[in-house]
């Protein structure tokens, strides 16, 4: 898992400029058993702009809410749990808006000792 | 004086000359050896909400596997620097056996139909607006799953 920087737009060309780095990574500085060659093969983002895939597409609760915690809110998590219009941009499932009070809260620091 | 003898570069090799092609078994295979061609393992990337990136791997020769970067993983995960100048902020380096039993508990925890689900309160007034953190230069270390 990678993040853009908060100026960055999630985009193409952002994403690609992103991931080039750990591409060279993966095949300049990581002594492999056998060789192997790392390519970009395709962006799978699913809509842009506003419509881009939520994270529930891609990540566990726990992870989500360890996620928002340490890197995206300074607020309280029931606080971000509460709000109808945050869950939105967070989840595409309404079963999981539905779950986020309680999880969110629990999982909130998660990734704090990571 | 005698014309020069004209050499025909069309005609047959004489019999008993028998040409040797180099084979293969000459060549030494070495880590140096070039790679082959169309052998890529492939990097997927998929953009996802507040600035995240995933960037997954196939197998270049078995469809629908991930590729062999346990090397990679491990090395991001021992030194969170190097990570941090890649952006990185997590690494999945799940057991199979684990990765299952998380999706299990994961399921029977937090489904609307799990006997587990505990009933949720009501509904809360929105907040004021959240306050986003600052931006993230350097993320720290990375979790071993």
């Amino acid at each position: 898992m990678f993040k853009l920087e908060d100026e960055r737009e999630n985009n193409p060309t952002n994403r690609e400029t992103l991931i080039r780095p750990f591409i060279r990574f993966l095949n300049e500085e990581v002594c492999w058993k056998f060789s192997q060659n790392f390519v970009i093969e395709k962006d799978e983002t699913i809509g842009e702009g506003k419509t881009i895939g939520k994270l529930d597409r891609y990540m566990m609760n726990a992870d989500i809410a360890g996620f928002l915690g340490k890197y995206v809110f300074d607020s309280e998590p029931s606080e971000v749990a509460g709000s109808s219009e945050m869950m939105d941009e967070i989840f595409e499932a309404s079963e999981n808006k539905l779950a986020a009070t309680v999880f969110i809260p629990q999982y909130w620091n998660a990734w704090s000792s990571i | 004086m005698s014309p020069a003898k004209k050499t025909d570069s069309n005609s047959t090799p004489k019999k008993g000359v028998q040409l040797k092609f180099k084979s293969n078994k000459d060549v030494p295979k070495t880590s140096l050896s070039p790679k082959k061609l169309g052998n890529n393992s492939s990097v997927i990337i998929i953009g996802s909400a507040f600035g995240l990136v995933f960037a997954r791997t196939t197998h270049p020769t078995k469809p629908g596997e991930d590729a062999y970067t346990y090397d990679a993983k491990r090395m991001l995960i021992e030194n969170p620097e190097k990570a941090a100048t890649l952006n990185c902020i997590n690494v999945r380096l799940f057991p199979i056996i684990k990765f299952m039993l998380l999706i299990f508990f994961s399921h029977a925890f937090y489904s609307p139909h799990s006997i587990f689900r505990s009933s949720t309160g009501g509904k809360k007034a929105l907040p004021t607006p959240l306050k986003f953190k600052q931006a993230v230069t350097t993320p720290r270390s990375m979790c071993l799953n």
